[in-house]
C-alpha cells in the first residue's frame, strides 16, 4: 500500500520537475498590450504601433506607444518583444487598427490573419478597425479612457455620450465573412478634432481592399446588414433626430419572372426626446416619413456603391443559401444584389 | 454491507451514458458535420440518433444475458472460446484507440487554451494520470463521480447554448436532398458511431444491480443526450456558418468564447467538458483492461497501466488535431459497424437459437 | 482467589509494589479480617470511609453475627450501604477494577473479592462546548468522564432500545469504550463491523477517541475524515436517532460518530434549532466557504500566472502594478504567505488566550501591512490567503477543515506547475478520491452520489435544511424498517 503510494508520488514529482513551467509568467513580467496598429507598404514593410499601459504611480494608469518596423510581421513583433525585459501579452488586446496600406496588400492581410488566428493569446472577440492614418489614431490620447484599445472598444458600447452608429467587426466575424463570401466590411476610424469618429467602411474584396464607403453609404450599409446597431438618426429634411434603440434586419428571397428579388426588412424602433404634445399630433406622421426617407436614401446609396465594388459584403449569398436553397447557384455572388427591395418598418416612441 | 458490492444503479448507468457520449461528441461533431454537409449538418445528429436508438434497442435486448454472464463469458457460450477472444480483443483495441483520440483531442484544446508553450507529452500525461487513478478506484467510484458531476456539465448549456436559442436568426431546416442521400446516410452513420458510450453498455450490464426496465431508462438518457448534442451542433453551425465551423479547430470552444456571458472564458467552459472526457477515459481504461484480463484469463492491475500507457503513446503519434479527427472517424466507422450493429444483432440471433443451451 | 486472606494480600502486594498512591489496610472485623485496597485520588474517600469502613468497623461490632458463614453473608448482603458493588473472582480483573478507581474488599475465608464502585477521579465539570459553540440550543458538552458521556446521552433518549455496549481496549490503558446505538434503528451490519474493528485492536493504550477513530479507520491513506467527532451530547443523541452509532471513549471529551458522510460534516446541532430559512442560508455559506478554502489560492495562481486574460483588464493592471518591485516570484509569494498563515494559526492555538489576540493583531495586521508597504508581498496575495483562512474556519468540523487545507496545497502545487489544466487534473483526482471513499459501506458522497434509493429524503438535509416537518424519514444509516421518523398527520 505505502510502497504503491510512494511510487505514485515519486512519478508525480518526477513528472512535475521534468515538465518545467513553460507558460508561467509573473504578472509584472508580462507587458500588456491594449491595441495594435499595423500598416504596410511594399518599400518599408510592416510598421507596428503597440499601445501599452504604464504605471504612473499611485494606481494611475498611463500609456506608452512602441513603434517598430520590419520586413515580416512576426519579425517586428519579436523585435518589440526583445526590446523590453517584459514579455508581450496580447490576452487583453481589444483592438487591431489596420492601415489602408495593409488593406491594399493581399500578402500582408493574409499574414496578419494567420498571425491573429495562430496567436492563442488573442481573443476572437478582438475588434478590427481600419484607419487612413494609424499614427494619428494611436497617438490620440482621449481624456477619460487613457488606454487606446479600451477607448476604441468603448466606442462601440452603448451609454457613451458621443456614440454614433458604427459597424462592428471582430476577428470571428471577419473570419466568418471571409470564409462565407470572400468579403468583409470593416469600420474606418479617424481623428476629428478632439475625438475619434466613425468615418466610413472599408470593404474587402477577397483579401484586398475593394473600396471604401463614405459615411452616408456606410450608414446605409449598416441598415442593410444583419448585425447589431444603435445611435442617433438625424433627418436631412427636418431638424429632428431620433435615438435608435432597436434595429433588426431580415432577408427574404423570391423568384419573379426569372429574377431573384431580395427583400430586406428593416425593423427600427427609435425614441424622440424633448417634444411638445402639439408636435406629436401635427407632425407625428411627418417625422416618421422623414426618418424613413433618410434610411431609404442611405440604403439606396449603399446598394449603388456595393454594386460598383461588386462583392458580397452583405453576405447575401450565404443568406440565400441558408434560407432558400432552391434559388442558390454555387459560385454566383452578384445575383442577390441585382434587385434589392427595401421595406422599412419604423416605430417612433415619444418619451 | 450496504452497496459494498461494486454494483451501480440504473440511474448511475443513465448518467454515465450521458457523460460518455457527450464529452468528445460535442467537440468533434459540429466540425465534422459542417464539413460533410454544410448547413444540413445540423440535421445529422438526428439521423445518427435514430440509428443509435436502433443499436441501443438491440444492445438492451441482450441486457439479461450480458448481466448474467458478462460479454466475454457470454460470447464464449454463444460462439466458442476462439471467436469470443477475437471479438473481445477487437473491442479492447477500439477502446484504446478511442481513449487515445479522446486524450489527444482534449490535449490539443487544452494546449490551445491553457498551456500554449508546454509540450504535448506533458499535457496528455496530465490528462491520463487522473484517468488511470480513477480506473484503479473501480467502476462504482466512476459511477458516483458521474453522479456528482452531471449537473456541472449542464452549466455551459444553461448559460451559453440555450440563451443563444432565444436570439433567433437561424437558417432554415429544410434539407437540400440534392446533395445526395448517400452523404446524408453516411454522415448520420458517422454521427451514430461517434456516440462512443454505447459500446460500454455491452460491458457494463453485469455491473448493474437491477436490470428491470433498463432499456427504457437508457433510451431516455440517450434521447436527452441527443437533444444536447443537437443543440450544440445546431447553434455552432448556425452562428459560425458552415465554412468557418469546418475550418476552425475547435468551433464549440470558440462559441463558448464569444458568448456574452462567458466572454473570454471559453477555456473554463471547455474544462467543464474535461470532466466528461475523464469519465469516458476512466471507463475505457477500466473496461478495456478488464476485458483484456478476461481474454488472458486473469484480471491484473498491470493491464490498467498497459491500457493507459498504450492509449497515451498512440495519442502522441498524431500530427495535429485534424489527423486525430479523421482517424477517429475511420476507427469509429470500422469498429462502430462491428460492435454497434453487427455484434448485437448476431448475438440476439444466436441467443434465440441457443436459448436452451445457454442458460443451463 | 484464595480463601486465605493473607495469600490474597501477598498477591496484591506483589502486584502493586512501589505504588505510593495505593491505600491498603488489613482491618480486624469482629472475629475475622478484611482487606481494603484502593488508589488514593481515584476512589471517593468519603464513600469508602462512610459506606464501607464505618459499617464494617462499627456497626458489625455492635451486633456481631453468630458464626463465620453468617458473618460473611451479613457483610456482603447487609454490610455495604451501597447498591453498586459486585463480586470478582479473578486477580487480573480485580486489579483492573482497583486501577479504575474502585475499591477492593477482601474478606478472610471468602474466595471472591468485593468490588465497590467508588470511582471519583479528578474530572472536569460538564461545561460549555469549546469547538462547537452555538448561540441557540443546549450548552452542555461531554467531559472526559466516561459515565458523564453515557449519562448525557441516556438523558436525551429514554428508550429501552438505546443500548450502551461496553468494551475495554488498550492492553495497558484498559480504556472503557461504549458503543451507543438504538438497537432497532441502526443497521446491524454496521454495528457488527464496528465491533469487529474495535475488538481487533491490539495496542497498549488508547488515550483519546482520536486514537480509536484512527485505529478503526478503513482507509489509512485518505486524509478525509471517515468518522465524525463531536463534543455535543445533543448532536450525539440526534445522530443516534438517525441510526448512527456513537462511540464514547473514557478520558476523551469527544465521542465518535459513525458512519460519516461528507454532508454530515456540514451539519451542526444549531441548524435544527433555528428556523429552516436561516439554517439553510448558513448551510449554503458553509458549502461556498469550503469551495473557496479549497480552491482560492490555486485559482489565483492559475489566473495571475497562467491565464491573466480571464481577469478583468483593470484589475489585472492594478495587480500587475502592485507587483512591480516585489522581489519574489508569484508562486513563492503565495506559498510564503500560506506558510505564515499556518504558523500564525498554530501559534494562536498554543498561546494563552490573552496573548492570542495580541498575536493576531501583530501577526495579521501589523506584519501583513508592513510587508505590503515594504513591497515584499503584493496586497492581493494577502487578501487571497486571509480569505482562504477565514473560509476554512467556516467549516464546522475541524477534521474536514484540515482535509480541505491539505487538499488546498495539492491543488496549489498542481496549479503552480500546470496552470488551469493542472488545477482541473488535481481537482478531478480529488473528486475521484472522494467518490471512491466509503464509511462502513456507506458511500461518502451520499446523498449527492450513491443515494439512489427509492423515496430517500437525504437531499433534504444538505445544501438546504428543509423544514423539520418535511424531513419525515431517516437517512441511509437506519434500517429499512425504521425509516419513518415522523408520522404523517
Amino acid at each position: 500500500m505505502f510502497k504503491r503510494s510512494l511510487a505514485v508520488i515519486l512519478i508525480l514529482v518526477i513528472f512535475a520537475s521534468l515538465s518545467g513551467c513553460y507558460d508561467n509568467y509573473d504578472l509584472e513580467e508580462r507587458q500588456l498590450c491594449t491595441a495594435i496598429a499595423i500598416d504596410y507598404s511594399d518599400n518599408e514593410g510592416y510598421k507596428i504601433i503597440l499601445s501599452v499601459p504604464v504605471s504612473e504611480g499611485d494606481n494611475e494608469v498611463g500609456r506608452a506607444l512602441k513603434t517598430h518596423t520590419g520586413k515580416t510581421l512576426t519579425q517586428v513583433i519579436n523585435d518589440i518583444d526583445s526590446s523590453s525585459s517584459k514579455k508581450l501579452y496580447f490576452g487583453h488586446t481589444r483592438a487591431v487598427v489596420l492601415g489602408m496600406g495593409l488593406l491594399k496588400s493581399d500578402k500582408a492581410i493574409e499574414e496578419l490573419t494567420d498571425y491573429l488566428v495562430q496567436n492563442v493569446q488573442i481573443d476572437k472577440n478582438i475588434l478590427l478597425v481600419a484607419a487612413y492614418d494609424i499614427n494619428s489614431v494611436m497617438e490620440k490620447e482621449p481624456a477619460e479612457d487613457k488606454l487606446t484599445g479600451f477607448y476604441i472598444s468603448g466606442f462601440y458600447e452603448s451609454g457613451k455620450e458621443d456614440k454614433t452608429y458604427v459597424n462592428k467587426e471582430n476577428l470571428l466575424d471577419f473570419l466568418k465573412d471571409e470564409s462565407d463570401s470572400k468579403s468583409a466590411a470593416m469600420p474606418i476610424i479617424s481623428v476629428e478634432g478632439d475625438t475619434l469618429v466613425f468615418g466610413g467602411i472599408a470593404i474587402l474584396k477577397g483579401t484586398t481592399l475593394g473600396g471604401t464607403l463614405t459615411k452616408d453609404e456606410a450608414y446605409g450599409f449598416m441598415w442593410l446588414k444583419d448585425r447589431g446597431f444603435g445611435g442617433i438618426l438625424s433627418s436631412s429634411r427636418l431638424p429632428i433626430s431620433a435615438d435608435i434603440v432597436e434595429k433588426k434586419t431580415n432577408y427574404g428571397f423570391r423568384e419573379e419572372n426569372g429574377k431573384i428579388i431580395t427583400d430586406v426588412y428593416i425593423d427600427v424602433t427609435g425614441n424622440i426626446w424633448n417634444y411638445t404634445d402639439s408636435e406629436i399630433n401635427s407632425n407625428g406622421s411627418e417625422y416618421l416619413s422623414a426618418f424613413k426617407d433618410e434610411i431609404k436614401m442611405q440604403t439606396t446609396k449603399a446598394i449603388e456603391r456595393l454594386k460598383e465594388i461588386d462583392c458580397d459584403a452583405l453576405q447575401l449569398t450565404e443568406e440565400l443559401k441558408e434560407r432558400n436553397r432552391g434559388l442558390y447557384t454555387p459560385g454566383v455572388t452578384s445575383v442577390p444584389y441585382d434587385n434589392i427591395n427595401v421595406n422599412i418598418n419604423f416605430s417612433l416612441n415619444f418619451v | 454491507m450496504y452497496s459494498d458490492n461494486g454494483k451501480i444503479s440504473a440511474r448511475q448507468m443513465q448518467i454515465l451514458l450521458i457523460l460518455d457520449i457527450l464529452g468528445i461528441s460535442i467537440i468533434v461533431l459540429p466540425k465534422y458535420n459542417a464539413a460533410a454537409l454544410g448547413f444540413d449538418g445540423i440535421l445529422l445528429p438526428l439521423g445518427g440518433g435514430i440509428m443509435g436508438l436502433i443499436c441501443l434497442y438491440f444492445i438492451c435486448r441482450l441486457a439479461p444475458f450480458l448481466g448474467t454472464f458478462g460479454l466475454f463469458d457470454g460470447l464464449t457460450k454463444l460462439t466458442g472460446s476462439f471467436i469470443s477472444r477475437l471479438i473481445c480483443l477487437g473491442l479492447v483495441f477500439k477502446l484504446i484507440f478511442s481513449l487515445s483520440c479522446g486524450i489527444r483531442i482534449f490535449s490539443e484544446a487544452a494546449k490551445l487554451k491553457f498551456l500554449p508553450n508546454t509540450p504535448m507529452w506533458i499535457i496528455s500525461g496530465l490528462i491520463i494520470l487522473p484517468c488511470l487513478y480513477g480506473a484503479f478506484k473501480g467502476y462504482e467510484a466512476r459511477a458516483r463521480l458521474g453522479e456528482l458531476l452531471v449537473f456541472i456539465i449542464l452549466i455551459p448549456f444553461l448559460i451559453v447554448f440555450i440563451p443563444r436559442l432565444l436570439d433567433g436568426g437561424f437558417p432554415s431546416f429544410m434539407p437540400n436532398i440534392n446533395i445526395g442521400k448517400d452523404i446524408y446516410f453516411k454522415g448520420s452513420l458517422t454521427n451514430c458511431f461517434a456516440f462512443t458510450g454505447l459500446e460500454f453498455l455491452l460491458l457494463t450490464f453485469n455491473h448493474l444491480n437491477n436490470l428491470s426496465g433498463i432499456g427504457k431508462k437508457l433510451s431516455f438518457a440517450f434521447i436527452f443526450t441527443l437533444i444536447l448534442i443537437f443543440l450544440v451542433n445546431f447553434i455552432t453551425i448556425s452562428i459560425l456558418g458552415d465554412n468557418l465551423t469546418a475550418s476552425l479547430d475547435f468551433p464549440t470552444v470558440d462559441i463558448m468564447d464569444i458568448s456574452s456571458v462567458s466572454k473570454g472564458k471559453g477555456g473554463i467552459m471547455m474544462s467543464i467538458f474535461y470532466l466528461s472526457v475523464v469519465i469516458y477515459e476512466i471507463g475505457a481504461i477500466y473496461l478495456g483492461s478488464g476485458l483484456l484480463g478476461d481474454i488472458l484469463g486473469k484480471r491484473k492491475s498491470i493491464y490498467m497501466y498497459l491500457a493507459a500507457f498504450g492509449g497515451y503513446i498512440i495519442s502522441l503519434g498524431f500530427d495535429d488535431v485534424n489527423a486525430v479527427m479523421s482517424f477517429l472517424v475511420k476507427i469509429n466507422t470500422v469498429f462502430g459497424i462491428a460492435y454497434f450493429f453487427v455484434l448485437p444483432i448476431i448475438m440476439n440471433v444466436l441467443l434465440k437459437l441457443k436459448k436452451d443451451d445457454v442458460y443451463v | 482467589m484464595y480463601r486465605d486472606i493473607d495469600e490474597n494480600i501477598r498477591v496484591f502486594e506483589n502486584m502493586f509494589t512501589d505504588c505510593g498512591d495505593l491505600v491498603k489496610r488489613k482491618i480486624p472485623v469482629s472475629s475475622t479480617y478484611i482487606y481494603v485496597l484502593y488508589f488514593d485520588g481515584m476512589a471517593d474517600r468519603a464513600v469508602v470511609e462512610n459506606r464501607v469502613l464505618d459499617t464494617f468497623m462499627l456497626e458489625i461490632r455492635k451486633t456481631p453475627p453468630n458464626n463465620f458463614k453468617d458473618l460473611t453473608t451479613a457483610l456482603i448482603n447487609g454490610g455495604l450501604t451501597t447498591a453498586d458493588f459486585r463480586e470478582e473472582a479473578g486477580f487480573e480483573n480485580a486489579a483492573v477494577a482497583v486501577m479504575s478507581g474502585e475499591t477492593l474488599l477482601i474478606i478472610d475465608g471468602f474466595d471472591k473479592a468485593i468490588i465497590i464502585s467508588t470511582k471519583n477521579y479528578p474530572v472536569r465539570e460538564v461545561g460549555k462546548p469549546d469547538t462547537e459553540g452555538s448561540i441557540e440550543g443546549p450548552k452542555e458538552a461531554f467531559t472526559e468522564n466516561f459515565r458523564d458521556q453515557t449519562a448525557l446521552i441516556r438523558r436525551r433518549i429514554r428508550d429501552t432500545n438505546l443500548k450502551i455496549k461496553q468494551l475495554k481496549a488498550g492492553r495497558r490503558s484498559q480504556t472503557d469504550i461504549a458503543l451507543i446505538y438504538l438497537e432497532d434503528v441502526c443497521r446491524p451490519e454496521i454495528l457488527q463491523e464496528a465491533l469487529r474493528r474495535i475488538e481487533s485492536i491490539d495496542i497498549d493504550a488508547i488515550l483519546d477517541s482520536g486514537y480509536l477513530s484512527q485505529l478503526i479507520n478503513e482507509n489509512v491513506t485518505s486524509f478525509f475524515p471517515l468518522m465524525q467527532l463531536t463534543e455535543r451530547p445533543d448532536k450525539a443523541a440526534a445522530e443516534i436517532l438517525e441510526g448512527r452509532i456513537v462511540i464514547a471513549v473514557d478520558t476523551s471529551p469527544f465521542v465518535i460518530i459513525l458512519p460519516a458522510v461528507l454532508p454530515s460534516f456540514y451539519q451542526t446541532g444549531e441548524d435544527y434549532y433555528q428556523n429552516w430559512q436561516a439554517a439553510s442560508l448558513i448551510r449554503i455559506i458553509r458549502y461556498i466557504a469550503s469551495v473557496l478554502a479549497l480552491t482560492l489560492p490555486a485559482l489565483y495562481v492559475c489566473l495571475a500566472l497562467y491565464n491573466p486574460s480571464m481577469l478583468p483588464a483593470e484589475l489585472l493592471l492594478k495587480m500587475s502594478f502592485a507587483r512591480e518591485g516585489v522581489p519574489i516570484s508569484g508562486i513563492a509569494e503565495i506559498y510564503l504567505m500560506e506558510l505564515a498563515f499556518e504558523a500564525l494559526r498554530e501559534a494562536g492555538i498554543r498561546m494563552p488566550s490573552s496573548i492570542g489576540s495580541t498575536l493576531g493583531i501583530v501577526g495579521g495586521i501589523i506584519i501583513g501591512q508592513a510587508a505590503v508597504d515594504a513591497g515584499i508581498v503584493s496586497p492581493i496575495v494577502v487578501i487571497v490567503v486571509s480569505l482562504t483562512g477565514i473560509c476554512s474556519f467556516a467549516i464546522p468540523q475541524i477534521a474536514l477543515g484540515s482535509a480541505y487545507r491539505l487538499s488546498k496545497y495539492f491543488l496549489l502545487t498542481a496549479a503552480s506547475f500546470f496552470g488551469f489544466l493542472g488545477f482541473w487534473a488535481a481537482l478531478i483526482t480529488l473528486l475521484i478520491h472522494i467518490s471512491s471513499l466509503k464509511s462502513f459501506g456507506i458511500p461518502y458522497l451520499y446523498p449527492f452520489a450513491g443515494g439512489d434509493i427509492e423515496g430517500d429524503e437525504g437531499m433534504r438535509d444538505t445544501f438546504f435544511r428543509f423544514p423539520i416537518r418535511f424531513m419525515k424519514k431517516r437517512p441511509i444509516f437506519s434500517t429499512d424498517k425504521q425509516k419513518i421518523r415522523m408520522k404523517s398527520e
